[in-house]
């Protein structure tokens, strides 16, 4: 019988749909196995949410072909056909990731990072106000994303933008109000990692989330809505932790410290 | 305990009472065990923060992260407490936890030899001798301070001590003071000294890089809110623990993060030297996090005063108060301090550990150290020793590391109670240091271009550090699991 293959972890960015998310994450993940960021930034990765839920799941493809292709390709060597994948959804990434998870079985595992199914009128009222913050004032949309997507207790001082206000940018948060995806079934274990101090996502969405997966893990991070600006280190901790497959369903933490 | 004959029967023997000792003391009592001493040679507890009291001496992690998760204290006067404050919370932990009639002070350990026929450790004392079943050995890493083999060092002609035994009956003021080393210790005693010394000569091997402190006082307020609230200790704690495991990112080598570091580091020293010579001297010629990244907000204005010289080069010898340096200059001093660090890859103490074959733990080690995870040696049954081997962090709390040692150790100790003797397997020991090896690949401490206390000169390996997050050395080995005593990666991952 062949030895389990290694997980290939896919990292999904969320709103400004830049790799930058997971800029800590990445190379960190890259100690234990294989690992990939989307870059959803660019046109080229769709200008709608279907389009960029369908380049993630292209890129999963791709991976699937190169290894395919490294394992020596037909006749060579018998493929037991399974390339496991392990989807890390962020904020926006969160809905992609589970409308990939959720209609292809090579998802052997879903990380949902801040993530919601469908958004309440909280939610809607915050992303409206991020629009037409990007809209009208938009030197000022990343100063107002860290007041809405950080929590009070993250330091202060000089970071990378957690919000640009390009147009895709813009997109996914006009996506973000109308996607609904409570009718999806994701058989493979999810982890979900919520913050909690997120402005954005209140505990009952979570607890929706929560309630929606049959094979759940939960944790709670003191942060806010942007886990991976706030507690990258501690995100990492929890996803190898999932992807390792030593989180039981169930709530679940990082180390105590 | 009982006493037969003069040997003291007692089923642990746990050496040194600073943060490790204190620390595996203090969880025995609480998990109910009564039958341990604890053996200090010193004549107080405390270890590093007893040893270490010359003027500016602090941590460099802030206190909050810096002390027992379970002994949180709201009080901590600020971010980074001096050195005094963390003695006393020690001192404190002493009595709060009633572990005075388990401690042995002035008692120093000459010999520790393994029984086989019995299965326990004999243990020769200045004080007396024991028999033992465990021994957990807490010698600190940063206790033998490292004195240069210069020439004519004995015979100067002034008053010459190391940072770790300052001589606080001797004047600085007005005189030429030399400081020998430019480490964690030199940086926080030379703006103190240079106050008001006459002169100051920094003897620098090499130059550290050094970030920020910016520390601040609590406000009573402050401290008043931390105890007040429940929960808000452990959520500072934690939050400084999370920031500070980034860190490893900037070691790893990882493009954009030791990028941000180093122009965090060259950026200070920019802004806070001004002469481009001068900061062509205090500009390290290799990459940062090699050595360890200093904190100092003091240190680079005291180094540009005019009351400072610095001396690009290591001590070469010492003519009555001629001090020579291995540029050739030489320099009339008037009291000599050597900021030298600590015998910390070759610990002495290992000369005094004899194992079942009848090697010494130094002869053992005399490749470099290891220990299954960084605990347990092969050869040494029963015996465990913390902070020792392979668990100095370059990045984040020596505290947290000892908690998951001191856990792990428990949970050891536990297991002989019901088999009478665990050893770990070569294999074991093999296997952990080599996949240690591996995980210090391309990192700056193996590939920075320095010498430093990380690395072992006999052989280049990182025998001190821990390569990797410290979250993850608690997830592997927080927990005792006698399956990886044995051997075959089971818990490596």
């Amino acid at each position: 019988m062949a030895s389990p293959r290694p997980s290939t972890v896919v990292l999904v960015p969320g709103f400004s749909g830049s790799p930058d998310d997971y800029a800590f994450v990445h190379p960190m993940l890259a100690r234990r196995g294989p690992v990939v960021t989307v870059d959803l930034s660019t046109e080229a990765a769709g200008v709608t949410f279907d389009a960029q839920v369908e380049h993630v799941r292209r890129t999963i493809d791709d991976l699937a072909d190169q290894r395919h292709q490294h394992d020596g390709g037909i006749g060579e060597q018998e493929d037991d056909g399974a390339h496991p994948i392990v989807l890390v959804g962020s904020s926006f990434g969160a809905l992609v990731t589970t409308a990939v998870a959720a209609a292809d079985p090579r998802v052997t595992g879903l990380v949902l990072l801040g993530g919601w199914l469908a958004p309440d009128d909280r939610l809607r009222d915050a992303l409206d106000h991020l629009l037409a913050v990007r809209e009208r004032t938009p030197d000022l949309l990343d100063a107002v994303a860290r007041l809405l997507l950080l929590s009070p207790s993250a330091p202060s001082g000089a970071a990378p933008p957690l919000l640009p206000a390009d147009e895709l940018t813009g997109r996914r948060l006009a996506w973000a109000r109308s996607v609904d995806l409570r009718h999806v079934h994701v058989a493979a274990p999810v982890l979900v990692v919520t913050g909690r101090a997120d402005a954005l996502v209140s505990p009952g969405l979570t607890q929706e989330l929560v309630g929606t997966f049959d094979d759940v893990r939960y944790a709670e991070l003191d942060a806010g809505h942007a886990l991976l600006a706030e507690r990258p280190a501690e995100v990492l901790s929890l996803v190898e932790a999932f992807v390792d497959g030593r989180l039981a369903p169930g709530p679940v933490q990082a180390a105590q410290v | 305990m009982s006493t037969a004959g003069t040997v003291t029967q007692v089923e642990t023997v746990v050496v040194g009472a600073g943060f490790a000792g204190l620390g595996t003391a203090i969880r025995l009592l609480r998990s109910g065990r009564t039958d341990f001493v604890v053996l200090e040679r010193g004549d107080g507890v405390g270890g590093t923060w007893r040893d270490n009291h010359y003027p500016g001496v602090g941590c460099d992690v802030p206190s909050h992260l810096y002390s027992y998760s379970f002994r949180p204290r709201a009080e901590w006067s600020a971010v980074f407490a001096p050195g005094e404050e963390i003695r006393e919370y020690l001192t404190e932990a002493v009595e709060d936890e009633g572990l005075a009639p388990y401690l042995r002070l002035g008692t120093e350990v000459l010999s520790m030899r393994w029984d086989a026929d019995a299965q326990r450790w004999s243990v020769e004392t200045t004080t007396g001798a024991y028999s033992c079943r465990t021994v957990v050995v807490c010698g600190g890493r940063l206790s033998e301070p490292r004195v240069p083999a210069a020439p004519g060092l004995g015979s100067f002609d002034g008053p010459v001590f190391h940072s770790a035994r300052w001589d606080h009956s001797v004047e600085t003021a007005g005189k030429r003071v030399g400081i020998v080393g430019s480490g964690a210790s030199a940086v926080q005693i030379l703006p103190q000294v240079a106050r008001d010394a006459g002169s100051v000569v920094l003897f620098q091997r090499s130059a550290p890089y050094v970030v920020p402190r910016e520390n601040r006082q609590y406000s009573p307020a402050e401290r008043r809110g931390l105890s007040r609230v429940p929960g808000a200790v452990e959520r500072l704690r934690s939050r400084m623990f999370w920031d500070m495991e980034q860190g490893l990112a900037a070691r790893r080598a990882v493009p954009g993060f030791v990028d941000r570091l180093r122009a965090t580091a060259l950026g200070h020293l920019a802004q806070q030297v001004p002469d481009e010579s001068l900061r062509a001297v205090l500009t390290p010629g290799y990459e940062i996090g090699c050595k360890r990244v200093l904190l100092s907000d003091d240190y680079y204005p005291a180094v540009a005063s005019s009351t400072v010289t610095v001396v690009p080069a290591a001590l070469r010898e010492v003519h009555g108060s001629t001090v020579v340096a291995e540029d050739g200059s030489e320099h009339e001093l008037d009291v000599l301090v050597l900021a030298t660090g600590f015998e910390s890859t070759r610990p002495p103490w290992a000369e005094r550990v004899v194992g079942r074959d009848g090697r010494t733990l130094a002869e053992h080690w005399d490749a470099g150290m290891s220990a299954y995870a960084s605990t347990s040696v092969h050869g040494f049954p029963n015996l465990f020793v913390i902070n020792g081997p392979q668990a100095s962090l370059g990045h984040n709390s020596a505290v947290f590391m000892i908690e998951t040692q001191i856990e792990h150790v428990l949970g050891a100790l536990e297991h002989v109670r019901s088999t009478g003797v665990l050893e770990v397997s070569r294999t074991a020991e093999e296997e952990y240091s080599a996949w240690l090896d591996e995980a210090g690949e391309g990192t700056v401490w193996r590939t920075g271009g320095c010498t430093s206390w990380y690395r072992d000169d006999r052989n280049g390996r990182l025998t001190l550090l821990w390569p990797d997050f410290a979250f993850t050395f608690r997830e592997r080995f927080g927990t005792f699991d006698p399956a990886g005593y044995a051997g075959a990666g089971s818990v490596l991952g």
